[in-house]
């Protein structure tokens, strides 16, 4: 009996342990989180459009006169703000424009500034409300807003996505789980 | 004649004394369901053990291989097999909560919910798994939520308790499923497209967010590991005297089946390998269901369907041999009212499946642990409307 008692014991220390050691490490990773925090908003998530007639126009208006490419980055600045963030951004997109999987498309890179004539009429149509921001149109349809977060691993991920060889992985407007 | 309310300690009286006679028990034969025989409880383990060392085999086969589509299709196996094991069907569990005040059912979801996140969370830590921003579109989400959560009483499951009911031979359920089956299609229909266009661009401007943090920033996997942990921990906390008294641990129904949080937790788990092998198949969410028949009937009519939704269908076969196994593939039917209902409440389920873009499955035990605000809205929606839904049908407003 007092064996029993024994083990029943050393049970529920054990178990308080592990839970207490569980809820202190939840506690940990939460504050973690909310230092690193980057509560996803409208700039921060990535938003892809589907390719209706009026965001036929968007494309269009992103691409301009690079229509004959497959794929179009246009990477855009706003004067007198984050302008090292841009410039990254453009090496970034450079960077991944020569290298696979976008070897095999004919790609351009744009890049636009408030000094642009057709600026204004982009960042409106496309809803860009923070600067840098990274417009990926594909010829065949369908455009990507990327915005803060331009680093290629993020580039490469959002194109993969949305059109690479695992763009089948990307869950349609009208796919149910 | 003594009346045996009077009577005073240890003194009794006989039933003559008491004027009253002896009947003879109803002569009425008792209907005895037809149904396939229970195996006896030996055969029933044999069986059970030999069939998860073959579905351990066929997924081990797939890694090897590298054919993702045996391992997926065990997955859904199991998922089956454990969901009619417990009668883990969200429509019973969140009811129960107003008709008997039992609250089992709902911590039962939350404790998936939980181990589902915990994994999900360590995994994108570990880069094992790139958690994508779902959809968000409020509007049809809540719809979505009402109609569902409204469907699934009078349906009398959601879609994955309708197929496990379906299974065992509960003809309400297979009703319900033909009612989703067309409830999907009229969502598939060019009206039902319409109408989710429209209700889709009620919120389009809104902007909302998908995920509560950005799923491609590190504090999303810490949120998730923290938000699980504690949850956890804090129910191991309140339930420590049930979780360890061992006199309880041999205190299983006698109908063979597992208790609801032994589920929830192996759900949670059958998340985290759904949500690794999901990819490789073109399937970036964690487990669902109602992929299931709407990949059927897309291929029955276009030709052409996501093969992890046909795939899926193993789910039938596991439900199939758990009923068996406890006994429950029995023919059971109900009255012609409750058959009618059963399929308008399929109708509703299939309906707000296509519009909220998912079930309680999908939805709720995947994308609640994806801390996607679409699964959110939806699958608060889904609760109210079900337990308003209980209230006034089941209990009429008692």
């Amino acid at each position: 009996m007092a064996n029993k008692n024994r083990l029943s014991s050393i049970k529920k220390i054990l178990f308080m342990v592990t839970v207490t050691a569980a809820m202190i490490m939840g506690i940990y990773s939460l504050t973690l989180a909310f230092v690193n925090v980057q509560w996803a908003s409208i700039s921060t998530s990535l938003i892809m459009r589907t390719a209706t007639p009026e965001d036929s126009d968007k494309i269009e208006a992103a691409i301009g006169s690079e229509t004959e490419s497959d794929l179009v980055f246009v990477v855009i600045a706003n004067l007198g703000e984050c302008i090292e963030d841009a410039a990254a951004a453009s090496i970034a997109v450079q960077n991944l424009s020569a290298t696979p999987p976008f070897s095999d498309l004919q790609t351009s890179i744009r890049y636009m500034t408030a000094e642009d004539s057709d600026f204004k009429v982009i960042i409106e149509q496309n809803e860009i409300r923070q600067f840098p921001a990274l417009l990926i149109a594909k010829k065949g349809g369908g455009v990507v807003r990327l915005v803060n977060k331009l680093d290629e691993k993020t580039i490469l991920d959002t194109y993969q996505r949305y059109w690479g060889d695992s763009a089948s992985t990307a869950e349609t407007e009208y796919s149910i789980y | 004649m003594m009346n045996p309310q009077t009577l005073k300690g240890d003194q009794t009286i006989t039933l003559e004394e008491t004027g009253h006679t002896r009947t003879e028990p109803a002569k009425t034969p008792i209907r005895i369901p037809r149904g396939f025989r229970k195996p006896s409880h030996k055969t029933a383990a044999a069986i059970f053990w030999i069939t998860f060392a073959v579905v351990a085999v066929v997924a081990g086969i797939g890694i090897v291989v590298q054919d993702m589509r045996f391992v997926m299709a065990a997955i859904y196996f199991a998922v089956g097999f454990v969901f009619q094991r417990a009668g883990f069907c969200s429509a019973s569990l969140l009811s129960a909560v107003v008709l008997s005040r039992d609250m089992r059912g709902l911590r039962a979801i939350l404790v998936a919910v939980l181990t589902a996140m915990l994994g999900f969370g360590l995994m994108d830590i570990l880069g094992w798994v790139t958690i994508y921003p779902g959809r968000i579109s409020v509007i049809p989400a809540a719809v979505a939520g009402l109609i569902f959560g409204t469907g699934m009483v009078f349906a009398g499951g959601c879609i994955s308790g309708s197929l496990f009911k379906a299974t065992e031979g509960h003809l309400p359920s297979i009703i319900a499923v033909a009612g989703i089956f067309a409830g999907l299609a009229a969502g598939l229909s060019p009206w039902g497209r319409g109408g989710i266009d429209f209700l889709t661009s009620l919120s389009e401007s809104w902007k909302l967010p998908s995920n509560i943090v950005d799923p491609f920033g590190d504090a999303f996997a810490l949120m998730a590991v923290g938000i699980a942990l504690i949850g956890l921990s804090a129910m191991c906390l309140l339930y420590r005297r049930r979780i360890l008294d061992s006199r309880l641990k041999n205190a299983y129904p006698a109908d063979g089946s597992w208790p609801l949080f032994g589920v929830a937790v192996i759900v949670g788990l059958l998340g985290w390998a759904a949500i690794v092998v999901g990819p490789f198949l073109g399937r970036t969410h964690p487990l669902g269901a109602s992929h299931m028949p709407y990949a059927l009937l897309k291929y029955v009519f276009e030709g052409n369907a996501r093969i992890v939704g046909l795939i899926a269908w193993t789910f039938v076969l596991g439900s199939a041999l758990s009923a068996w196994l406890r006994g429950k593939l029995i023919w059971r039917t109900a009255p012609k009212g409750m058959l009618v209902l059963a399929y308008f409440g399929g109708v509703l389920v299939g309906f707000g499946a296509i519009l909220g873009g998912g079930c309680f499955v999908g939805q709720i035990l995947s994308g609640w642990a994806l801390l996607s605000i679409h699964a959110l809205i939806f699958g608060i929606t889904m609760i109210l409307a079900n337990w308003a839904t209980t209230l006034l049908y089941l209990r009429g407003w008692r």
